[in-house]
């Protein structure tokens, strides 16, 4: 199927317009990486946002479909970064969250507003899972249990070792994550499925090549944190690898093992 | 060994070196710092003294995983080339047995201060599907004359 390029004009989360010259994908789905970490702000990582935007474009030319990313940098939030020339240099979505560390393990946030950031210490590494899920929804924002099938910091073992609660707190979990093991992310779809929960994918890049590695596919383009908070929220999604991106296999939405 | 040039190279290439590490590899390795002590029984060695530490069996030790990775960076670029640096993160342990694979990508080239340089993602990968190691290379390549 041929691409036609299209170009989209919303204002960020910093507030500032930005401009996205983009292709749809041959399924009109719209592939965004919710989980990467870079050198500006996580010490583990590896990766530049430009080279992470660089390679996307690198792997758009191989026929893969990646439309963005979403910066998840480790326990903080710094709302003046924003990357709005690098997304419209290289046509790619940037958008900011956090990953921050909780009593079930660690938690991706989208949508953090300031309100979020005065509730709770970020760096601390054992916040109340309960009130930061409730807090990121109180405030407009959506939170997915990160990794959910790694050991320790992953929720389904707190569920399988402590009985910890999940319904009516978490709707959503990162079940495809770049970094784990396929046993682990098997493990994420078995909580899913027992709890009903919405399913994301990341790729946890710390490094440039792994970016977009796994995604999230979503039916409506997205350009902004609010439209992502909205998708995540009442939109429906769901994870897949790079390579169910290829063009002629971009209409599975299966996830490989 | 091949010669690899600048010109040659864009984002996107890859190259890798299968490797399954065991015993006698790890302990050939160690060997070559201090033989007295290279089949000393420890977590590198010895599968009973891995598990005292949790591992599933004896693992393979984090420079060893270092060394080849700079081998498998520094056979692509071939003896010209200059492999300014390299740095990876341990994340989780490579066992003896493992079905690895050693890759390499290139991320970037660009005109580092008048150098033709290639930035590279060297990884790990298991059979398990995880990436117990990874990092990042900088090399500079010659130039076609």
């Amino acid at each position: 199927m041929a691409r036609h390029a299209s170009v989209c004009s919303h204002p960020t989360d910093s507030g500032q317009d930005t401009t996205i010259t983009t292709s749809p994908s041959a399924d009109g789905l719209w592939y965004l990486d919710l989980h990467s970490h870079s050198t500006d702000a996580s010490d583990d990582a590896g990766g530049t946002v430009e080279g992470y935007a660089k390679w996307i474009v690198a792997r758009r030319k191989r026929g893969y479909h990646i439309d963005g990313f979403v910066l998840t940098e480790h326990r903080q939030y710094d709302p003046a970064t924003e990357y709005s020339a690098l997304s419209e240099q290289y046509g790619v979505t940037i958008l900011r969250g956090a990953e921050v560390e909780t009593d079930i393990g660690h938690v991706l946030v989208y949508g953090i507003t300031p309100e979020f950031v005065r509730g709770f210490d970020l760096k601390s590494v054992a916040l109340p899972y309960v009130d930061v899920f409730k807090a990121a929804r109180e405030t407009g924002g959506f939170a997915v249990a990160a990794h959910a099938g790694r050991p320790r910091i992953g929720l389904a073992e707190h569920v399988d070792t402590r009985g910890v609660a999940v319904e009516g707190i978490v709707t959503a979990i990162e079940q495809l994550n770049g970094g784990s093991s396929n046993e682990e992310n098997g493990r994420g779809q078995e909580l899913a499925d027992r709890f009903g929960l919405k399913c994301v994918g990341g790729s946890d890049a710390h490094f440039v090549s792994a970016i977009g590695r796994c995604l999230t596919a979503f039916r409506r383009p997205i350009i902004s944190v609010e439209e992502l908070v909205q998708e995540l929220t009442h939109g429906e999604y769901h994870p897949v690898t790079v390579e169910q991106t290829l063009e002629a296999g971009a209409t599975s939405g299966e996830v490989r093992g | 060994m091949e010669q690899r040039y600048f010109e040659d190279v864009e984002p996107g290439d890859e190259f890798s070196l299968p490797w399954r590490p065991d015993r006698a590899q790890v302990v050939a390795f160690r060997a070559a710092g201090n033989p007295e002590t290279a089949e000393r029984p420890d977590r590198f060695t010895d599968d009973e003294a891995a598990k005292q530490i949790g591992m599933p069996k004896a693992i393979v030790p984090g420079a060893f995983a270092l060394c080849m990775a700079t081998r498998v960076v520094t056979d692509w670029m071939g003896a010209y080339g200059t492999l300014h640096s390299i740095d990876v993160d341990f994340r989780r342990p490579m066992l003896h047995e493992d079905a690895l694979n050693i890759l390499a990508l290139v991320t970037d080239t660009l005109e580092d201060g008048g150098r033709p340089t290639v930035k590279l993602d060297v990884y790990f990968e298991n059979e398990r599907g995880e990436r117990p190691v990874q990092g990042t290379a900088l090399v500079e390549l010659p130039r076609k004359l």
